[in-house]
């Protein structure tokens, strides 16, 4: 499996409480991106926060709630992310999805033309990651 | 399904010790989003790392004390992030704001699963 340099950011936020049937919804998300053949997955924790997934997550306040927020990070090809979205839409009830444009410098081991796509990327090529 | 809007991600980098009116910055901040009705906020620690002070802090170092990072993230349209940029700026005596373009899909549905997009989404 590779990855192209030209790739797409793709965050999940949600929270723990979330649920997809009687999973934690962010594993299920895990899951589903495993079992598309998606290059990776990453759940990252988040200690305080609201949306609308949730009332505001607040550990001290709440502590038996155990609400927190959640953001699932899935970098792909543009086309892999597109075949995805429909997918995530059904398992979503509530939260939000962002997509970023984003460029890949090294997937695993594999880091060919590293050297080169750095240098291209200090000469001014073309980077549109803040442009959606 | 829905059609992502265009949204901004706004990220603060501050210090876990920060304060704030005698508050953690990052509480404040998070209550100050909720207050003005932001689409949302989430809170990350950071185990590690360095910022203005140059100085590194870390989990495993005790002197670091608690100037742990934390990065507060923010996505909602642009007009109501250029709104809270003035109130945010009140806020934070040091750190880094960033703001970067995304796609956002809002979800908020009943549990039925009837669809249909929230009313931040349309706007």
């Amino acid at each position: 499996m590779d990855l192209p340099h030209d790739a797409v950011l793709l965050r999940i936020f949600t929270s723990v409480s979330d649920r997809y049937d009687t999973d934690p919804l962010y594993g299920a998300i895990v899951a589903k991106a495993r079992d598309m053949q998606l290059a990776g997955a990453t759940v990252l924790r988040g200690t305080l926060g609201f949306g609308h997934s949730t009332k505001l997550h607040q550990p001290h306040l709440f502590p038996l709630a155990q609400d927190l927020p959640i953001v699932v990070e899935i970098v792909d090809a543009e086309d892999k992310i597109n075949a995805f979205l429909p997918v995530l839409d059904e398992m979503m009830e509530s939260g939000l999805v962002t997509l970023e444009k984003a460029k890949v410098l090294q997937y695993g081991r594999h880091r060919a033309g590293l050297t080169q796509r750095i240098k291209e990327h200090l000469l001014g090529h073309p980077h549109r990651s803040t442009q959606a | 399904m829905m059609a992502p809007t265009q949204a901004v991600l706004l990220r603060v980098f501050v210090a876990e010790s920060d304060r704030f009116h005698g508050r953690p910055l990052y509480e404040a901040i998070v209550a100050k989003a909720l207050e003005l009705k932001m689409a949302g906020a989430t809170v990350f620690p950071g185990p590690e790392g360095f910022g203005h002070s140059r100085s590194i802090r870390s989990e495993i170092n005790v002197d670091a004390g608690s100037r742990l990072p934390m990065v507060i993230e923010i996505v909602d349209a642009k007009e109501r992030i250029d709104g809270f940029l003035p109130v945010l700026d009140e806020m934070v005596a040091t750190g880094l704001v960033t703001l970067e373009l995304v796609q956002a899909i809002y979800y908020q549905r009943d549990r039925a699963r009837s669809g249909g997009a929230s009313p931040r989404a349309a706007s």
